[in-house]
C-alpha cells in the first residue's frame, strides 16, 4: 500500500518532524529532558498516522456525527476543576491523569469532521441561501466562545480561517463571506475592547522598542533574533536569544530561533517546506471534490488552509506584522497535542488519496 | 469545486507568503545591523578580569596573606522560581537561619540580593541543585591568613570586596592588586556569561611581598604577650623587635588583636595597630638619651659626678623628687640609680635644644616611615621656643625624665636600635626588599659608656629581664599617664625596652603594658621584665647568634 501514499506529503512530513526535533533540542539549550519529550511524541505520532490512515473515510464520515458533541465537552471539560490545567495563566490542558492534552488542536479537528460531514450531507442549502449557513457559523462561534475563555486566541483564529476557507472552496458565495467576517470582525473587537491584555499585545507589535522590557519584549527580543542571523544564520545550536532572552523559544517563537541559526534563508525554507505539504493536502482535497466527494474535500481543504494559514500567522507573528497570538508552528514547535493532531490529519489526508486511486471515493 | 476558487486561494497564500518572505528578507539584512546593536546593548559586557592580588611572606618564605577560591552566592529576589518551599531548603543548606524568606519577600522588587558571601567550594558544590531555581555562584578570591591574629595587626585586613583596609595590605596595596583585564563577553538572558566576543586585555597579577617579620619570633612573642595580658587583666599591651642590624621590624603585636579569617568577630578597636599608632609620655626608657646629650654635649665625662642630695630639687614651683637620698653619684650609676634628681640637675646645664635635638636625632617627633599605616610622628617641641625662662627649664627638665613629649612604641624600640647599633641610625621597616643605609648620629664613645649602664645584673631593679647564657641591656620605666587636670593616680604605663646580646645586639625589643591598674604595678614590671626575658631566650637560639 505504501506505494500508491502521496510520498512527496510523508517525506515531506517525516522531514519536518525531524526538523522540529532538533530545533526543539536546540531552542531549549540541548535540554535532554525535552528531546526525550519530543521523540516519545513523535513515536506516537507516527503511530496515530499509521492506525488514523486505515480508517475507511465512509466510517470516519459516520463517526463523525458525534464530532461536535465532543468538541463542545473537551471545550467545556477544562473548566472542570481537577481536570483542567492552567499554565501561565491558560487553561487549555485537560488532564485525565494518564494523558495531559492541549485541547484546541483536538476541537479543530473535530470541528473540520463537524463541517465536512455537514457540508456533505446540506451542500445545497449551504451554498444557495443564508439558512443552511446557520449551523455551522453557531457551532463555530460556540466553540470559539469556548476556546476564548480558556483563553487560546490563536486556536480560534486559525480554526476560523480554516473553516472559512473550506467554506470557500466548497462555493459559499461572497454574501455569504461578508456575513461569516463581520462575525469574526465582532468577536476581534468584542474580545479587544473586553480584555485589556489583549489589548495590550496589539498595541506593543506596532511597535515593541517602546516598550522593550515589558510589553514589547518577547517581539523584541524575537526581531533581534531574525536580526542575529542575517541570511544564512549562525550555526545550529548557536543561537544566542534562546539563553533566556527569548520567552517561549521553543514553542510559539521557534521561528525565531531557525532564523537565528539558519537565517532568513533557512527559516523561508521552512516556510516553504510547511507551505508545500499545506499545497499537497489541498490537491487532494481538489481531486476529491472533483470526484463529488464533499465530506473529502472538505476536511482536506480545511486541513490545508489550517497548514497554510498556522504557519504564516506563526511567522507573521514572530516578524511583527500580527499581535502576539500564541501558536507553535505544526510540526516543530514543541508539543505533543500538536504533532499528533497535525498527523492524524495528514492521515486523513493520505487516505483521503489512497481513496481516490483505489477508485473508492 | 469551482477552479478559479482553488486557483484565488493558492494565489492569496503565495501573495502573503512572499510579504513575510520579503519581511523575513528585510529583518535579515536591511535592518540586522540595528537589530544586533539592539541585542547587543544587552548581551554584550565589558567585564574586568580579576588580578590575582600578591601573596604576602615573612623574611623566611612563610606565607602570611594566600587567596583562596570561594563564591558569592546571590540571587534575583524578583524570580519567580524562588518559591518558599526552595527559600527554605536553600536557607537550610546555607546556615542562614530563618529569616531569609522574610529577607526574600522585602526585596521581591530587587533584581540583586546576596545570600551568603565568600562561601566555601566544598559548600557550593551541594547547592549546585538551587542553580535551576536562579541562585548564582559569583567566583571569587577570599584573603586568607595562615597565622591569624599573631600577624594581624602588620598585615592587615581586606574588607569583604576586597578592598584593602588595614596594615601592609593597606600600605602596599598599589604593588599587591595588581591591574585587572578586561575582556567583552556575551551573556545570556540572565546575566551568565556565555562566549568571550573579543580579544582580552590580561590582568597583571599582583607582586608579591616580602616582609621583615620573623613567624616564628611572631608565633612566641604572641604566646608571652598573651600570658602577661591574661595574668594580670591588662587591657592593651604591645611587643615590638626590630633587628638592629637591618631595622627591618621582626615582631610586632598588639593585645588585643583580631583574627582576620573570621569577619563576625571583627571589632573596630581591635583593628588598630596600637604599637605604631598610640603615643604615651614614656618617662625614664628615656634617660639613656639624656645622658647621650649630656656627652656629646662635652659638659660631662663618664666619670663626672652629680650630687642628688637631699633627694629633691625645686624648679619653680614642681618639686623633683627621688625614692631614697643618692647622695653623690657617678656618671656611670645614673641609670641604675633611676634618679629624677641628677636627670634634672643634667637637663639643667645642658644648653636649651640640646635634648630636643638628641630625641630627634632617634626619631622621636618624626613619622618612622617602616610601611605601615596610621604611623604618627608623635611630639617632641623645642624647649627653646618658650617664651619665659622657667618655662624653657621646665620643660628641658621633664624632657629629661621623658616627660613632655609623646611617643609611639615603635618611636621607642626605633632609637633603641640606635644605641644597639654603636650610635648609628638605621630606618626601620617592614618591607625585606630595603637595604638598610644608616647615618652616624651619636659618637660610639658616648653611646658605649651608656650601654655600659643598661646592663642587667642581679643588682638591676628590672633583674627579671636576665636572659640565662646572654648578657642583656634593658630598662623599664613606671610612667604616668597625663589626665585631664594632671596625671591619673589610678594607673600607669608599665614600658620595658632592652636589646640583646650586648656584644653584638641581634635584637631590639619594645614591650609596653598599657594602664595598669597601681595597685598591680609591682607584679606586671616584673612579669613585663619577665616577658623579655622568655622572648629573648626562644628568640636568640632562632636568630642564630653564638655570641652569649
Amino acid at each position: 500500500m505504501y506505494w500508491y501514499f502521496d510520498r512527496p506529503l510523508v517525506l515531506t512530513w517525516i522531514l519536518l518532524l525531524s526538523a522540529g526535533l532538533a530545533m526543539v533540542y536546540s531552542a531549549t539549550n540541548f535540554d535532554g529532558y525535552y528531546l526525550m519529550r519530543q521523540l516519545v511524541f513523535i513515536a506516537v505520532a507516527i503511530t496515530a498516522f499509521a492506525i488514523t490512515v486505515c480508517i475507511d473515510l465512509k466510517r470516519l464520515e459516520q463517526m463523525s456525527v458525534f464530532a461536535i458533541f465532543a468538541a463542545i465537552a473537551l471545550g467545556s471539560l477544562v473548566f472542570v476543576p481537577g481536570l483542567g490545567r492552567t499554565v501561565n495563566g491558560a487553561t487549555r490542558w485537560l488532564d485525565l491523569r494518564f494523558i495531559t492534552f492541549h485541547t484546541g488542536e483536538v476541537i479543530k479537528l473535530l470541528m473540520f469532521l463537524f463541517l465536512a460531514r455537514y457540508v456533505s450531507q446540506h451542500r445545497e442549502t449551504l451554498t444557495g441561501s443564508l439558512r443552511g449557513l446557520w449551523i455551522p457559523i453557531l457551532a463555530l462561534l460556540f466553540l470559539s466562545t469556548l476556546l476564548w475563555e480558556q483563553p487560546d486566541t490563536g486556536t480560534t483564529w486559525t480554526m476560523s480561517l480554516a473553516v472559512l476557507g473550506a467554506l470557500y472552496l466548497v462555493g459559499l458565495r461572497p454574501p455569504f463571506f461578508i456575513v461569516y467576517l463581520a462575525a469574526l470582525l465582532m468577536i476581534l473587537v468584542a474580545t479587544a475592547v473586553l480584555s485589556p491584555y489583549r489589548l495590550g499585545r496589539l498595541s506593543s507589535f506596532l511597535d515593541p522598542w517602546d516598550d522593550v522590557l515589558i510589553s514589547g519584549y518577547q517581539l523584541a527580543q524575537s526581531l533581534i533574533a531574525f536580526g542575529r542571523g542575517e541570511l544564512f544564520g549562525l550555526g545550529y545550536g548557536a543561537s544566542l536569544q534562546k539563553l533566556d532572552y527569548l520567552p517561549d523559544a521553543h514553542n510559539n517563537f521557534i521561528i525565531a530561533i531557525v532564523a537565528e541559526e539558519f537565517g532568513a534563508v533557512g527559516a523561508i525554507a521552512l516556510m516553504l517546506m510547511l507551505l508545500y505539504l499545506a499545497h499537497r493536502v489541498l490537491r487532494i482535497g481538489a481531486r476529491a471534490f472533483e470526484a463529488r466527494n464533499m465530506f473529502a474535500g472538505t476536511l482536506a481543504a480545511s486541513i490545508a488552509i489550517l497548514l497554510a494559514a498556522t504557519t504564516l500567522l506563526h511567522i507573521a507573528v514572530a516578524i511583527g506584522l500580527l499581535p502576539t497570538l500564541g501558536f507553535g508552528l505544526p510540526l516543530i514547535s514543541h508539543g505533543g497535542t500538536g504533532l499528533v493532531v497535525y498527523s492524524v490529519m495528514l492521515a486523513m489526508a493520505t487516505r483521503i488519496d489512497l481513496e481516490r486511486k483505489a477508485g473508492t471515493l | 469545486m469551482r477552479v478559479w476558487r482553488y486557483n484565488f486561494i493558492l494565489v492569496l497564500f503565495g501573495l502573503l507568503c512572499l510579504v513575510v518572505a520579503a519581511r523575513l528578507l528585510m529583518l535579515g539584512t536591511l535592518e540586522s545591523v540595528d537589530l544586533q546593536s539592539r541585542g547587543d546593548d544587552r548581551a554584550l559586557r565589558a567585564v574586568e578580569i580579576p588580578a590575582q592580588r600578591g601573596r604576602v611572606y615573612d623574611r623566611a618564605g612563610e606565607v602570611l596573606a594566600d587567596n583562596l577560591d570561594v563564591y558569592d552566592v546571590w540571587v534575583d529576589p524578583s524570580d519567580g522560581r524562588l518559591s518558599e518551599e526552595v527559600v527554605e531548603r536553600l536557607s537550610d543548606s546555607l546556615d542562614l537561619g530563618t529569616d531569609l524568606p522574610s529577607r526574600i519577600a522585602r526585596n521581591r522588587v530587587k533584581r540583586f540580593l546576596y545570600l551568603k558571601r565568600q562561601v566555601e567550594p566544598k559548600v557550593v558544590a551541594r547547592l549546585r541543585e538551587f542553580e535551576r531555581y536562579g541562585v548564582q555562584f559569583s567566583p571569587i578570591q577570599k584573603r586568607f591568613y595562615p597565622l591569624g591574629e599573631a600577624t594581624s595587626h602588620v598585615v592587615g585586613i581586606l574588607n569583604i570586596d576586597g578592598v584593602a583596609q588595614e596594615g601592609v595590605e593597606l600600605a602596599y596595596d598599589a604593588r599587591l592588586r595588581g591591574t585587572p583585564g578586561r575582556m567583552q563577553v556575551q551573556r545570556d538572558g540572565k546575566g551568565r556569561m556565555v562566549r568571550q566576543v573579543s580579544a582580552s586585555t590580561p590582568a597583571q597579577q599582583g607582586n608579591s611581598l616580602h616582609l621583615t617579620l620573623d613567624s616564628r619570633l611572631q608565633l612566641l612573642a604572641l604566646r608571652e604577650l598573651k600570658a602577661l595580658t591574661e595574668r594580670f587583666d591588662i587591657a592593651v599591651a604591645s611587643l615590638i623587635a626590630i633587628d638592629p642590624t637591618s631595622g627591618g621590624v621582626r615582631v610586632m603585636l598588639n593585645q588585643p588583636s583580631y583574627d582576620p579569617n573570621d569577619r563576625s568577630e571583627l571589632k573596630v578597636l581591635s583593628l588598630r595597630n596600637r604599637a605604631v599608632t598610640d603615643v604615651y609620655e614614656p618617662g625614664l626608657v628615656l634617660a639613656p638619651f639624656t645622658l647621650i646629650a649630656a656627652l656629646e654635649s662635652g659638659k660631662f665625662q663618664p666619670d663626672s659626678t652629680i650630687d642628688t642630695t637631699p633627694g629633691l630639687i625645686k624648679i619653680g614651683r614642681y618639686e623633683i623628687t627621688d625614692s631614697v637620698n643618692h647622695g653623690v653619684l657617678s656618671f656611670d650609676q645614673l641609670l641604675q640609680s633611676h634618679s629624677n634628681v641628677a636627670l634634672t640637675k643634667i637637663a639643667q646645664v645642658l644648653p636649651l635644644s640640646a635634648l630636643h635635638n638628641t630625641l630627634r636625632k632617634v626619631g622621636i617627633g618624626v613619622v618612622p616611615e617602616s610601611g605601615l599605616p596610621g604611623e604618627v610622628p608623635g611630639m617632641v617641641d623645642d624647649p627653646g621656643t618658650n617664651p619665659t625662662d622657667s618655662e624653657r627649664i621646665l620643660e628641658q627638665t621633664g624632657m629629661a625624665r621623658g616627660y613632655g613629649l609623646n611617643a609611639t612604641l615603635l618611636h621607642l624600640t626605633a632609637a633603641y636600635t640606635v644605641l644597639a647599633k654603636g650610635g648609628v641610625r638605621i630606618p626601620v621597616t617592614t618591607d625585606n626588599g630595603m637595604p638598610p643605609q644608616g647615618e652616624r648620629v651619636f659618637s660610639a664613645p658616648s653611646v658605649k659608656a651608656v650601654l655600659a649602664q643598661l646592663e642587667i645584673t642581679e643588682s638591676s631593679r628590672w633583674k627579671a629581664a636576665r636572659v640565662p647564657g646572654y648578657r642583656v641591656a634593658g630598662l623599664g620605666s613606671v610612667s604616668d599617664i597625663a589626665v585631664s587636670g594632671g596625671y591619673s593616680k589610678e594607673d600607669r604605663n608599665v614600658f620595658f625596652l632592652g636589646l640583646a646580646p650586648i656584644a653584638e645586639p641581634k635584637l631590639v625589643v619594645g614591650l609596653i603594658a598599657n594602664r595598669v591598674p597601681v595597685a598591680n604595678l609591682a607584679g606586671v614590671a616584673e612579669a613585663v621584665g619577665a616577658v623579655f626575658a622568655q622572648f629573648m631566650n626562644g628568640a636568640l637560639p632562632l636568630m642564630g647568634t653564638g655570641v652569649r
